[in-house]
């Protein structure tokens, strides 16, 4: 064996050494966890019993919410999983344009720069249960909003009385105002990283080929950013789909189920109706199958033209 | 030189950590701690005056451990539990069986019977409401999720020890307004039909709605007051043929359910925004003087007060009944609210036996209930020593058993069945003015049909 090759694998040996600790804790919390969850999806088990109580179930936790087993389970399942879907096409529709918007604005501004990077980043810098409790004042029926509006002549009669939680049409609509809101500062570092990186050269030959600014975004800004709205459009999906603290903070699901999602769901069936624990796994795994799904159409729709 | 100290650095290191762990051993031999783990804030110093008095007189120490919100509790201790993790002592939300988790918790009625003083000192109520009964093991058998070891218990059977009693079934009154409207605050409104005339009168002096509750939290007007109604206006044989699906929301004897809610709802007498207010919520509007009326329960008092109000501008009374109600003058037996539950595979269950039967003597229930305002699940022989808010509650409730107490598994279906899920939202689409009571009435039959079909 050569000197090079023994160095070599002495660096191998040395890299899995100091893997081990990383690879260990996986394994042991990482990789056991995920595979007792799907395990236990297949099994029913109250929230108030022990594992040796867990008796094997087959596919029925699935079909229960899936297939109209359990019928209120199945109807509230759907009604979430289409809360979940229009938290997502809000925050794909609303949030990339805006924060994209900004960043490009935050390019051009030669002054105050730091002063704006700071305003647009105080979602994100801020407690999130904090942010959640401002905003549940700001909707509530004496909150902010409601006053707001009852001292702008004709837009009084959009006051919602039961605040605009409390609305069964105004809920929803509210709460996804808020995620896009401290949706955009994290989109907006990624695509304000990204400008930094386009070639300036290609915008100055645009400008002598007279291209307009509209021409610029369309045809330099866009695709040399598509890598980034991919990140940026899996990363909101995957919130999208997996939110939960927000909801359970400002509404619990209600009124009446009106912002009821998917996790909040699967909370209540394992802690708060304590229904089952193995049925609230099989819950759990549909979403991530979903998010997975979703995660993988969007990468591949948004898949750089030259890749495919 | 360098190898040497490195080498000399590894081995005290490991020296201090070797003898480290045998000092603990060796401490652990000679000192006993046990952990308490519970979710209420409000009671940790009861919990704690307790620990002290009792680590005074036998050198074991109990350490208070509060996990809160409730759900975060509830989450905490089904992991501990599946983990085989559990605490020495873990207080649960009292009913027979709860949070026995198939048998880590001990089962006391061999204790009980053989400590006869120890049992009767406690209300009757309290002790039958932990006691298992056939009436619960037959909920178990009809639940698929129930596990073996659950449906193959025995009635008589308990499995945590009441710590407090309490009652919900309370209205409590603004004393202002309703001075303001010309209402007595002497008398409580004599029946269901005053007390709703009272609500719209003082709303049309003041334009103050009558009527506040947590329509966020889950089942809270269903158990704190629905089904109670029910009861004195049917009696106990229609009540639990409603309960168990023989009769329906939608006929007469039980259309109140709904129809309360649309009443108020309609004449502008839900406080706006009750949909969405969780309990602190719901008290803290009423405290604000926003609306004339809040549901609550024996335990409501002191939040009340902890919110500014001083008993004088506050009347409190049962939930009246209807006219031509059965039994209008049901009596509020207090039952238990939490229980402790001591972990069969803990370090020293017999420590945490003599932890459990302290904290329920008269010394300690007397200490817990002036250090955690909560009235005591036991008759405490001498009073003289509770504080005079505590001692004024205990004397307003009855502690005998009665039907209500003696079937709460029977009440307690408004958890299980899940009609009642369907009704939770019913419920908050009333208040919101978004479906009409017959409309409820009508989904909640539908799919107490669906489960009883099942």
């Amino acid at each position: 064996m050569s000197q090079r090759s023994k160095i070599k694998k002495q660096e191998i040996v040395t890299a899995y050494f100091l893997l081990t600790p990383a690879l260990t804790l996986f394994l042991v919390v990482g990789l056991f966890s995920i595979v007792f969850s799907i395990g236990l999806s297949f099994f029913r088990l109250s929230s108030g019993s022990l594992l040796s109580s867990a008796i094997f179930a087959g596919i029925d936790n699935f079909r229960d919410f899936l297939f109209g087993r359990d019928q209120l389970l199945t109807r509230n399942f759907w009604r979430a999983l289409g809360h979940n879907i229009w938290i997502s096409g809000s925050m794909i529709c609303f949030v990339i344009p805006l924060s994209l918007s900004l960043a490009m604005l935050l390019q051009r501004i030669g002054r105050g720069v730091a002063i704006f990077r700071t305003v647009f980043l105080i979602p994100m810098v801020t407690a999130s249960v904090s942010i959640y409790y401002v905003w549940t004042g700001i909707y509530n029926a004496r909150g902010s909003l409601n006053q707001f509006l009852a001292n702008i002549p004709f837009l009084d009669n959009l006051i919602q009385a039961n605040g605009w939680l409390g609305e069964l049409n105004t809920a929803l609509p509210s709460m996804i105002v808020m995620i896009i809101w401290s949706a955009i500062p994290g989109t907006l570092i990624l695509y304000f990283a990204g400008l930094q990186t386009i070639d300036k050269n290609l915008y100055e030959a645009a400008d002598i080929d007279g291209g307009s600014d509209f021409q610029k975004l369309l045809h330099i800004t866009w695709p040399m950013l598509t890598p980034i709205t991919v990140i940026a459009v899996v990363i909101n999906l995957n919130a999208a789909l997996q939110i939960f603290e927000q909801i359970w903070v400002m509404t619990k699901g209600g009124p009446a189920g009106s912002t009821m999602v998917l996790n909040v769901l699967i909370y209540q069936e394992a802690f708060v109706t304590g229904a089952g624990l193995g049925r609230a796994n099989a819950m759990g795994w549909s979403v991530f199958l979903l998010t997975f799904i979703m995660s993988l159409i969007s990468m591949r729709l948004l898949r750089d033209p030259a890749d495919r | 030189m360098k190898k040497y100290l490195l080498f000399f650095v590894v081995l005290m290191c490991l020296a201090s950590v070797i003898y480290a762990g045998g000092q603990e051993d060796a401490a652990a031999q000679e000192d006993v701690t046990l952990t308490l783990w519970h979710w209420k804030v409000a009671f940790d110093p009861g919990f704690k005056a307790v620990a002290d008095a009792f680590e005074e007189k036998t050198g074991i120490r109990v350490v208070t451990e509060i996990t809160t919100p409730d759900e975060a509790y509830k989450q905490k201790l089904v992991a501990a539990g599946i983990a085989g993790n559990l605490p020495d002592l873990y207080a649960y939300w009292a009913d027979a069986g709860n949070g026995s988790f198939d048998g880590v918790a001990m089962e006391w009625a061999g204790t009980l019977d053989a400590d006869p003083a120890w049992r009767d000192s406690f209300f009757p109520a309290a002790i039958s409401a932990v006691t298992i009964s056939d009436a619960k093991i037959e909920s178990w058998l009809d639940d698929e999720n129930s596990s073996k070891w659950l449906t193959t218990r025995e009635a008589g059977q308990v499995y945590g020890i009441p710590i407090d009693v309490g009652a919900f079934y309370t209205i409590y009154g603004n004393a202002e307004l309703m001075k303001n409207a010309g209402i007595s605050t002497d008398n409580p409104p004599a029946t269901m039909e005053v007390w709703i005339e009272d609500m719209k009168k003082i709303q049309s002096l003041t334009e103050t709605p009558g009527f506040v509750f947590s329509g966020q939290a889950f089942s809270l007007y269903e158990n704190w007051f629905a089904n109670f109604v029910d009861y004195m206006k049917n009696g106990p044989e229609e009540y639990t043929r409603f309960m168990t699906r023989e009769s329906k929301m939608s006929d007469p004897e039980h259309m109140h359910v709904a129809q309360f809610l649309e009443d108020l709802a309609v004449s502008g007498n839900i406080l706006a925004g009750s949909a969405t207010l969780g309990i602190d919520e719901a008290d803290q509007a009423f405290v604000n003087g926003q609306a004339s009326y809040l549901l609550g329960g024996t335990f409501t008092f002191a939040s009340l007060q902890a919110m500014g109000m001083s008993i004088d501008q506050i009347v409190s009374f049962r939930i009246p009944a209807y006219e031509g109600s059965k039994v209008p003058d049901a009596t509020v037996s207090p039952f238990p609210l939490v229980m402790l539950n001591v972990n069969t595979n803990g370090k020293s269950v017999d420590k945490a036996i003599e932890f459990v039967k302290f904290m329920t003597s008269d010394e300690g229930m007397t200490l817990y209930a002036n250090n955690a305002f909560d009235i005591p699940a036991i008759s405490i022989k001498d009073t003289s020593k509770l504080n005079s808010v505590i001692k004024s509650m205990l004397s307003s409730l009855s502690t005998d058993s009665n039907w209500w107490s003696e079937n709460s598994a029977i009440s307690s279906k408004v958890f299980s069945n899940a009609e009642w899920q369907v009704f939770h939202e019913g419920k908050q689409r009333i208040v919101l003015g978004e479906s009409t009571a017959e409309e409820v009435a009508a989904s909640f039959d539908k799919a107490a049909e669906i489960e009883k079909n099942k």
